[in-house]
């Protein structure tokens, strides 16, 4: 098995006059979680149905699990959408059972994998339930389990946690860490930034079609970071060489640092100032919320979504 | 393409069709409807009123003794026929209650045969029959019964058919012989109606609820649209074939009730006609139906959009009389050569005439050629249109896709 799931290299999209992607790169590695990030019509969906083969690129160049998506690839993907929806009118056993087999399991297989995942995911007394009897938390699980039923090499999961309750959340978390911890290349689109800095090691953040950052998580923040840092401490605080604004914060301070300061600097000299005494010094790591604001122009809004552009 | 894949989409499109309480309704009620009609003019039949029926004569052919003459009606009571001398003298009567009604002989029967019948109720058959009889007896009173028996009852026709060798004897048989084309036509337009309501709404189905993407990375649209056309064949066979059954022992009960045994003579090369030209054309249908359907965005604009094959598919039936009136004309076998009406218009011409072989293997030829490029045009709007979710498209969007070529999704 090679280490890169994915291969994406100068993919570009055009509806028309609309330019939907352009020159997007990056790849994904067997056994990570991959944060693909970015507002409304960024051309996130239309990438990932790129990579899915569902429509074609104009120009650029697509490896996944090793090749060109093929009917063999299949089997071997999973793939949540962004528009949930299952077979309303089906038994959500039947529906697994079905889901299961087109994906190339035998009937057994599916029978045990499907008891299971729905175990695991609290809907295994709810199996002999039509579809449009289940609630969206209960319809958002099946429809994982449908996705992480033939345990793929690649899954594919467009806004995992939209409309899950924390309890729901965090079972499709563990869910998700299980895949990668297996072996498999996750790559997940989603708004939500603090599950993106939970679960995420590497990122790419699309912003009108084009790629505006790639990379380590860590990285990223560190080429966004500000030179700040938070003290809580007893005593005052008085003059602190490199410490350009000092503003009182929740108990503490919060103090902006000049350019050429490094933090360390500023602890030293707290720690030998004459009744002072340091309970805490952090320095500020910058949101990946900020990021995305400094980068795209406008905060991520949670209800975003790209619509029904193909 | 994946055959376990198609298979697999078939039968679960079967599956939750055949469940469906509207398909089991409609597939059980109907032969019940059938049955109920065919009871309701019979049960509703008011019963011969028994007695003495009025006869003014004014053809003066006929012979009738002042008593008046006599018949059964079957299982219905006896008729009296009596001479009435006017019509104010038999109505005075009916209503006086003396005579249960009247019938006036015109001067004209000889020429017209025309019986006029003045009553409460209609004549029932059983009457009429009765009164035929009688009136047969007073244009001849004195001829034998075994004469007026043998014209009462017609001939015994056979039929020797040339093709089978096999003679046809009965009036059912013959007429069984007779119909079986039309039978053909009307199973086939029956089969796409209940075909093309089930199409559209099956295809859009992932659409309507947002599942396209996760079915399509499963598998190839055109094992799903395959697979979807193949679920509903089954679906329409099965409610077809329980109809036919339902016909099939009405059929056998009226014709062992009518004193035939073995089986009716079937029409062999009627029936492999029936395939050659009934299964592309029931494709060409499907497949088109297909296309229509995934262009909606939804199951009731699919239905809808259904509706225009719907009567492309019975447009023939409003064509009957002028087709069975001149079976062989232009307009006749031109229709046998268009491929979306070649099954239905030859079944019926088959009726009357002999189809020459040429125009069947033309009409054969052709229906393949139109069902190869249905096939073609709907694999290509249903990659298109798979993903379009909530959205038509518009006839230049289709025609681009269908001539110029998107590439939007590989196969």
């Amino acid at each position: 098995m090679t280490s890169v799931a994915v291969q994406v290299d100068y993919l570009s999209k055009s509806f028309g006059a609309i330019k939907a992607v352009q020159d997007v790169s990056f790849a994904v590695q067997h056994g990570e979680i991959f944060g693909l990030l970015g507002s409304n019509g960024a051309g996130k969906t239309t990438t990932i149905r790129m990579v899915l083969d569902l429509i074609k690129p104009d120009s650029g160049e697509i490896a996944v699990l090793g090749g060109p998506f093929s009917e063999e690839t299949k089997s071997r993907v999973g793939y949540l959408p962004e528009e949930r929806g299952l077979y309303r009118d089906m038994k959500l056993w039947d529906l697994m059972l079905y889901l299961g087999q087109l994906k190339g399991l035998t009937q057994s297989a599916v029978r045990e994998r499907a008891e299971h995942y729905l175990r695991q995911v609290d809907l295994w007394d709810a199996r002999e339930l039509k579809v449009e009897a289940l609630s969206r938390g209960m319809g958002q699980k099946a429809q994982f389990v449908a996705a992480a039923l033939h345990e793929p090499e690649l899954v594919i999961i467009d806004e995992p946690f939209s409309g899950l309750d924390p309890v729901n959340t965090a079972i499709i978390r563990e869910l998700i860490y299980s895949m990668r911890d297996r072996g498999a290349a996750v790559i997940m689109s989603t708004h939500q930034m603090h599950q993106v800095e939970e679960m995420c090691e590497r990122i790419l953040l699309i912003d009108r079609g084009r790629a505006m950052l790639y990379g380590d998580l860590d990285e990223v923040r560190e080429q966004f970071s500000s030179n700040v840092v938070e003290v809580t401490l007893i005593g005052e605080i008085g003059n602190v060489p490199g410490v350009v604004r000092a503003e009182r914060q929740d108990g503490g301070y919060r103090l902006s640092l000049s350019e050429t300061t490094a933090p360390e600097d500023v602890l030293r000299s707290l720690v030998n100032t004459r009744g002072v005494q340091v309970q805490r010094f952090e320095r500020v790591r910058t949101s990946l919320d900020e990021i995305f604001v400094r980068v795209v122009g406008h905060k991520v809004e949670a209800g975003e979504s790209e619509g029904a552009r193909p | 393409m994946n055959l376990h894949k198609v298979w697999l989409v078939a039968w679960t499109t079967f599956r939750q069709a055949i469940q469906n309480r509207f398909f089991l309704i409609l597939t059980l009620a109907l032969p019940l409807v059938f049955v109920v009609s065919a009871a309701v003019p019979i049960l509703a039949q008011s019963r011969t009123p028994e007695g003495a029926l009025g006869c003014v004569d004014l053809s003066g052919q006929l012979t009738l003794p002042a008593d008046g003459l006599s018949s059964e009606i079957e299982g219905d009571g006896v008729l009296t026929l009596v001479p009435v001398a006017d019509t104010s003298v038999a109505e005075a009567g009916r209503q006086a209650g003396s005579l249960v009604g009247y019938i006036v002989i015109p001067e004209d029967y000889m020429a017209s045969g025309r019986v006029i019948y003045y009553g409460e109720t209609q004549p029932t058959p059983g009457l009429q029959q009765a009164l035929g009889a009688l009136l047969r007896r007073a244009l001849a009173p004195e001829a034998p019964d075994w004469v007026l028996a043998r014209l009462s009852d017609g001939s015994d026709w056979l039929y020797e058919d040339l093709e089978t060798g096999r003679t046809l004897s009965g009036d059912l048989e013959v007429q069984l012989w007779a119909l079986m084309p039309m039978a053909l036509g009307m199973v086939f337009i029956l089969l796409l109606s209940t075909t093309l309501n089930s199409v559209g709404p099956s295809v859009v189905r992932e659409k309507e609820e947002r599942s396209m993407e996760m079915i399509l990375t499963s598998l190839r649209t055109e094992e799903l649209m395959g697979g979807k056309l193949l679920g509903i064949t089954l679906l329409s066979a099965v409610q077809l074939g329980i109809w036919l059954a339902a016909a099939a022992v009405a059929l056998a009960i009226y014709w062992i009730g009518e004193g035939n045994g073995g089986f009716p003579t079937l029409r062999w090369s009627l029936l492999g006609w029936g395939l050659l030209l009934g299964v592309p054309g029931y494709l060409l249908y499907a497949a088109l139906a297909a296309g229509l359907g995934i262009l909606a965005g939804t199951r009731e604009q699919a239905r809808q959009t259904s509706g225009f094959l719907s009567i492309l598919a019975v447009a023939p039936l409003f064509l009957l009389t002028t087709l069975l009136s001149a079976p062989d004309s232009t307009m006749a076998v031109a229709l046998t050569l268009i491929p979306f009406f070649a099954p239905t218009v030859a079944f019926f011409r088959m009726m009357l005439t002999e189809v020459p072989a040429w125009q069947l293997w033309t009409a054969f030829a052709l229906l393949w050629i139109a069902v190869a490029a249905a096939l073609w045009v709907t694999a290509r709007v249903f990659r298109m249109a798979a993903l379009l979710y909530g959205q038509r498209m518009d006839p230049r969007h289709i025609w681009r896709t269908v001539f110029a070529g998107s590439g939007r999704r590989s196969s």
